[in-house]
């Protein structure tokens, strides 16, 4: 522990514009988490616009409040109007809204808020912990491993987020890897796929890709008419409230873990933390239990699960330079536009930025708490904004935050290109994570696979007798065989000779 | 957006017309791509492995795979006529269908706004207008707020933006 750098982290959380801005960033954090249609990927997208011309430290302080705002205040509109604000907050609703029915929307607002209190601050411990020894093992990855770890994050969060059907996954994440092909190659710069366009052999920027990918097909979702049912506030007791917090100790530390490991997996991030958070905990339901008519256990472990999970998404972009989540992408592109590099050399080059999003993370989620616990008045009237009236207003913002990152009004060409492109995506199946994490480890693969081959002459043997590659080769293969038929016959074949020597020997 | 769907048709894939073509065009992009990348490696010359087009290349090959195992897949049970029948009869349907209106004219209007407005004329005028014409063609029904409302809050809007971005953290506008 480094008290020089935990003084200068504190420093800049504690300055009147630090704080005044901390207190903003997380209330429109919980605006955009709480509103249907608006995501943290947008927030966080938004605010990095508008930070252009902050501080270093005071840009991360604010884009880690919104960060924080919008993946807690999603639980407020899944729980009052059964339609969760961020797609992190899925699982609340199924608990959150019968609750709020049975007049008790107050009681699992606190509760929520209360958990993704302690899910935040979980996960920072874990930030604490495991960043540095990820960054430590990251420094024995040579090209290599971090070819490999490219094609492996691909294929897990291919796997991992779409919804049963892998191959729509992978095939969104090589799409998203040739589509950073685009521009001049790092090793020969050579331009590639620029059609005699100048505008594209800088490549193609990540925030109006990330923009139009995952904000455009909300815009859009304001042309069909909606109708909510918005369930109005009631009283609460705190005393329960707590009691109910005391009673699920064990829930909150295991979701928190759950959380932090989705987290953690390149491009899943915090619904995935939330479901499974709140599936572990329905596993150990107890005769009696009401899951899904109103089970309060459940909001907090879906709390707990999708807010961990903040820190969890972390992890790998400060150590690896990997995103964890989305909305993780969208705070690694802000690092790289205000100077800071993550990555295996993080600790190294500039070890006071791990203080800076430690002592960042908890300053938001306590501020986070505050704000969430006193704003019911206010969220009831947010939630009754009409969309049709909000989407078209966030279309210009989303405008200004494509156009700030180069100045350029071709990156607002490209975030409407690519907003097309997600709506496509999202009504033929095809998930967006994998396409935008293909998009962000697209270089750094191609980099160092022709790096390893050159400095190899050509030689693949490196790939099977490394350590560290042959483990993250057989990962990959554990992924996607079992998703080929010929090796499902296979098994079953395997395991029912297996199964006829057993009956024959008993 | 409605699904078609002959009564006797396997429902399993509802969506096996679109994983069809789709497996199609991403196995075209995939050759062309691909032709393209042995060009960059003939322009440079040396190894394949160390020239520009090499990882192009492989990535193109394990799309194409991928895209045909799609294709395959989504004729399962049934033929490449009966595919491109219900193509046909998805892409009629989604002509008359009401929100793909909606939804392609307020695509339209952001086209506009952006290849046709955007740095050829002050932003917050271009904002304007377009926040405005939206706003309009999205007031489906009597309960909307009338035009002279909606153009209040597209110009409060809009005042609002330039003001926070602008104005206060000095951010560029196009």
């Amino acid at each position: 522990m480094n008290v020089e750098y935990l003084i200068q982290a504190l420093s800049v959380a504690f300055s009147p514009v630090g704080m005044i801005s901390l207190i903003i960033s997380v209330f429109l954090g919980l605006i955009f988490g709480m509103l249907p249609g608006l995501t943290a990927t947008m927030g966080v997208a938004l605010l990095t616009g508008v930070t252009y011309n902050f501080d270093g430290p005071l840009a991360v302080l604010v884009l880690i409040g919104v960060y924080v705002g919008a993946i807690s205040g999603g639980c407020q509109s899944a729980i009052l109007l059964n339609i969760p604000g961020t797609p992190a907050s899925a699982a609340t609703a199924i608990e959150g809204y019968p609750l709020a029915k049975q007049g008790k929307g107050s009681l699992a607002i606190f509760v929520a808020n209360a958990s993704s209190f302690f899910g935040t601050l979980l996960s920072v411990f874990c930030v604490m912990l495991f960043t540095p020894l990820l960054t430590d093992i990251a420094l024995k990855f040579n090209s290599h491993e971090m070819f490999l770890l490219a094609v492996f994050g691909i294929v897990i969060c291919g796997n991992l987020t779409s919804g049963g059907n892998p191959l729509k996954g992978w095939i969104s994440g090589f799409v998203g890897l040739l589509i950073s092909q685009v521009g001049r190659d790092t090793v020969n710069s050579v331009a590639r796929f620029c059609f005699g366009t100048i505008d594209l052999t800088g490549g193609i920027s990540l925030l109006p890709v990330m923009i139009g990918l995952f904000g455009f097909p909300e815009i859009v979702h304001a042309f069909s008419p909606q109708s909510r049912d918005l369930i109005q506030i009631d009283s609460f007791s705190a005393r329960e409230g707590i009691a109910i917090l005391l009673r699920n100790k064990v829930n909150i530390l295991r979701s928190a873990a759950l959380g932090v490991c989705m987290g953690a997996i390149p491009g899943v991030g915090e619904d995935t933390g939330g479901w499974l958070a709140y599936w572990a905990e329905k596993k150990r339901a107890k005769p009696g239990s009401r899951w899904g008519e109103g089970e309060i256990n459940g909001v907090v472990a879906s709390e707990t699960g999708n807010n961990a999970a903040i820190g969890g998404a972390i992890i790998p972009v400060l150590s690896l330079a990997i995103p964890g989540s989305a909305p993780a992408a969208v705070l690694l592109a802000a690092f790289w536009m205000h100077g800071y590099r993550p990555g295996p050399l993080m600790m190294k080059d500039t070890p006071e930025f791990l203080y800076y999003v430690v002592i960042f993370m908890i300053f938001s989620a306590i501020v986070m708490w505050i704000i969430a616990s006193n704003m019911s008045k206010l969220t009831v009237r947010v939630l009754q904004i009409d969309n049709r009236i909000l989407m078209p207003i966030i279309f210009i913002c989303c405008v200004i935050g494509a156009f700030v990152v180069n100045n350029r009004v071709f990156d607002v060409y490209l975030m409407l290109v690519f907003g097309l492109l997600g709506v496509a995506m999202s009504y033929m199946g095809y998930p967006s994570a994998p396409f935008l994490l293909g998009v962000i480890l697209g270089n750094m693969a191609d980099e160092n696979l022709r790096r390893a081959l050159i400095l190899h002459k050509g030689n693949l043997l490196p790939f099977v007798t490394r350590p560290i590659s042959i483990f993250f080769i057989l990962f990959i293969l554990a992924l996607v065989l079992p998703q080929i038929p010929f090796v499902n016959r296979l098994i079953a074949k395997i395991k029912g000779k297996k199964h006829d020597k057993t009956q024959v020997t008993t | 957006m409605e699904q078609p769907n002959k009564p006797n048709e396997s429902n399993s894939n509802p969506q096996a017309h679109l994983d069809f073509i789709t497996g199609a065009v991403l196995f075209l992009i995939c050759l062309w791509a691909s032709v393209a990348s042995i060009g960059y490696w003939q322009k440079m010359g040396g190894r394949f492995y160390a020239s520009p087009g090499f990882m192009p290349i492989l990535i193109c090959s394990a799309l194409g795979i991928m895209s045909l195992i799609l294709m395959k897949r989504s004729l399962k049970n049934s033929s490449l006529q009966e595919r491109t029948g219900q193509l046909a009869r998805a892409f009629r349907q989604t002509l008359s269908s009401k929100t793909v209106y909606r939804a392609t004219i307020g695509i339209g209007m952001f086209a506009v706004y952006v290849f046709g407005m955007l740095g050829k004329m002050p932003f917050w005028a271009a904002s304007l207008i377009t926040l405005f014409a939206v706003l309009m063609f999205l007031r489906f029904d009597r309960t909307a707020p009338t035009a002279l409302k909606l153009f209040l809050i597209s110009a409060l809007s809009i005042g609002g933006i330039i003001l926070l971005f602008q104005v206060a953290f000095s951010v560029p506008m196009p």
